[in-house]
């Protein structure tokens, strides 16, 4: 059912494990799945100012105050032709695991790098709780935000890629209004919640 | 299922179908897969593939299939039963009789190893009521038997209930029912003396205003100006589980057939045509018109999005939603036009229908192509393009017979056929696609989406395509 995501997974990790001489990516990031309801949806994802030699942290789920370490953490961007998924680092100082979810998702709604949309920039995101490893968004969605199946594809893959990246989130639920919608833009599914797919 | 030495060996498979010379194409006969109801069938003596007919043992119409099968040595004949219809198939004879009258097969039945019985699982099926499908890319013939009503043992089908808010006689149309929920099946059948059309809505009740207006157990309308019935009357048949009929009361010396057609948005007509011709029995064979094969294609065309979902909206202010009606309607009325296809539509107005709603309108109707309309959006102005998805491997020969004329229409950037886990081609179960015409969110694209003629145009192509995938001429 699944086998053309299972072969288009599989030459990205032919792809990746060819082209990544610096495999510096933290876990669930190259291979896995966006979210729920988008197997393989990003044919490759490229890292935009790889610049630290160093691997990335991944950041630690210490509820507690921390005295604000910056963290460099990945934004993913979908690319202008809605082909792929592009991750911009940028450093966050944040106090607490839903502080560093906060921003994040804060950065997706910024314009990322050059050849690369923010689909996130006219959706306001009304809550962001973080509760048991699982994320809750509630969003407005203005009908003038809607896309087609791509950009759908695309603006769910990015908050998927963006989220999973921490390894505190296990699932992360989209809201519209408060309303677990069937679908955010009448193409794909919105799972209650998007759980993390630790397809390997 | 995530066994990942599947994908791998496909892949594989790929490659070597790619390189693989024409001449060891025939080397080893395939042996095509069987399955009924979804369930792969494991017959004794494999299915076989002869002059592009499956043939399958006699054991699989009445080991799992369930009907009975005499077999007479003498003659070298075939019985099969099914409670309504009998078949007749001799051995190496591509005339079979059904119900006593003779019809030509492209394929006669076979002995095989001087022991097994092989008959054309095609043409058996489909005379025994059974639907039919050949799924070309992995060799599998699908059979699928409804539930019989007589069995207890058969699972119901999941409850579906709905109630019935309005019955109308109109001349042009004939009954037409508005109802709130779902149908379920609805078989009409005819009853003598007098004659009449009986029409039993299984799970359905009437509307609170509906029921008061009974008038008695039953509400009786006479009809003046049709052909075919006089009257028309509805009462509750059963109440548990709850059914309503409905009953048309035939004219005097009048045959004839009702077609019910359900839109899926909760209006559903009924209309009524002369009888299917009953030819007089004639021994002679009957002449070439008789063709087991007419097999008429239901077509389910989905209007992406609508109702409080507009879609994207275009550059020129306009919504997502509206072009795709547009061109859906525009291909339904090309479409009615065929004799070899039956139009549906899963949105036929401006109305909200969930993703899972279409879905099930393709299922309930037993469609066998889905193909959904929409219009894409891109934040930058300059992508533009004419793009098409599939999710199941079984429907990209669809989309990539669809997609080429699309893009022969529309004239834009050809971006391709793509895999996409869209919900209504992936949960759908026959060939499914869905169509990305073109980009709203750029000016060109938009100009031509919304102009009357690219529309006619790329409805002319849609249904080109769909004629090249069914091979219909």
């Amino acid at each position: 059912m699944r086998k053309p995501a299972v072969i288009i997974l599989l030459f990205i990790v032919l792809l990746t494990v060819a082209a990544c001489g610096n495999a510096n990516k933290p876990d669930g990031q190259s291979g896995s799945e966006g979210s729920g309801n988008a197997p393989a949806p990003s044919p490759s994802i490229e890292t935009v100012a790889a610049t630290e030699p160093t691997p990335t942290p991944v950041p630690t789920d210490e509820p507690t105050v921390q005295t604000e370490p910056a963290n460099p953490i990945e934004i993913y961007y979908a690319d202008t032709e809605f082909e792929k998924l592009i991750a911009k680092k940028i450093d966050v100082k944040s106090h607490s695991s839903e502080d560093l979810i906060k921003q994040a998702l804060a950065a997706l709604q910024q314009d990322g790098p050059d050849g690369t949309v923010s689909l996130w920039k006219p959706i306001p995101i009304k809550s962001v709780k973080l509760e048991n490893n699982a994320v809750t968004i509630d969003i407005e969605l203005p009908d003038t935000a809607r896309l087609g199946a791509p950009g759908e594809q695309m603006l769910l893959d990015s908050l998927g890629q963006t989220l999973f990246q921490f390894d505190f989130v296990q699932s992360y639920d989209l809201l519209v209004d408060g309303q677990a919608l069937e679908s955010l833009m009448g193409h794909f599914d919105l799972e209650h919640p998007a759980v993390r797919h630790t397809a390997k | 299922m995530k066994k990942k030495f599947v994908p791998i060996l496909l892949f594989m498979a790929v490659l070597f179908t790619l390189f693989s010379g024409v001449g060891q194409a025939a080397s080893t006969p395939v042996v095509p897969k069987l399955y009924l109801n979804d369930q792969l069938l494991a017959p004794y003596d494999d299915p076989q593939i002869v002059n592009n007919f499956t043939l399958v043992p006699i054991r699989v119409v009445s080991e799992n299939m369930g009907y009975e099968v005499n077999w007479s040595a003498a003659t070298k004949t075939v019985t099969i039963h099914n409670g309504q219809n009998q078949i007749v198939l001799t051995i190496d004879k591509n005339i079979a009789l059904v119900n006593n009258k003779p019809v030509q097969m492209d394929m006669s039945a076979k002995l095989q190893k001087g022991r097994t019985t092989m008959i054309p699982v095609r043409f058996v099926s489909e005379q025994l009521g059974l639907t039919v499908k050949w799924e070309q890319t992995t060799k599998s013939v699908y059979l699928y038997k409804s539930a019989d009503p007589e069995d207890p043992a058969t699972t119901p089908d999941p409850v579906e209930t709905s109630s019935i808010t309005s019955i109308q006689y109109d001349s042009n149309f004939g009954i037409i029912i508005n109802y709130d929920g779902k149908l379920g099946t609805i078989k009409p059948f005819k009853l003598d003396a007098p004659k009449r059309i009986v029409i039993d809505f299984p799970n359905t009740t009437y509307s609170d205003v509906l029921s008061s207006q009974f008038m008695g157990a039953e509400t009786r309308i006479p009809v003046a100006d049709n052909p075919y019935i006089s009257m028309f009357r509805y009462s509750v048949f059963s109440t548990n589980p709850a059914t309503a009929r409905l009953v048309l009361d035939l004219n005097t010396d009048t045959d004839a057939d009702a077609v019910v057609q359900d839109n899926g948005a909760g209006v559903l007509t009924i209309g009524l045509t002369d009888p299917a011709t009953t030819t007089p029995v004639d021994p002679t064979p009957p002449p070439v018109t008789t063709n087991p094969g007419d097999k008429v294609y239901n077509v389910v065309i989905d209007a992406g999005h609508g109702g409080t979902d507009p879609g994207a909206k275009s550059i020129n202010g306009r919504w997502e939603k509206e072009a795709n009606l547009s061109l859906s309607l525009k291909v339904k009325a090309l479409l009615d036009k065929e004799k070899y296809i039956k139009p549906l539509l899963s949105r036929p107005e401006d109305k909200f229908v969930t993703l899972a709603d279409r879905v099930t309108f393709a299922k309930n109707n037993k469609a066998d192509i889905f193909i959904s309309i929409h219009a894409n959006s891109n934040p930058t102005s300059s992508v533009t393009g004419t793009e098409t998805y599939y999710t199941r491997d079984s429907s990209k020969p669809l989309a990539t017979i669809i997609h080429k004329h699309l893009v022969k229409a529309t004239g834009l950037k050809d971006r391709g056929v793509k895999y996409g886990n869209l919900h209504v081609t992936r949960e759908t179960t026959m060939p499914a696609i869905l169509l990305e015409t073109g980009f709203l969110s750029n000016k060109g694209d938009s100009e031509i989406l919304y102009s009357d003629a690219t529309q006619n145009k790329m409805a002319a192509e849609i249904v080109a395509g769909i004629k090249e995938y069914l091979k219909l001429s």
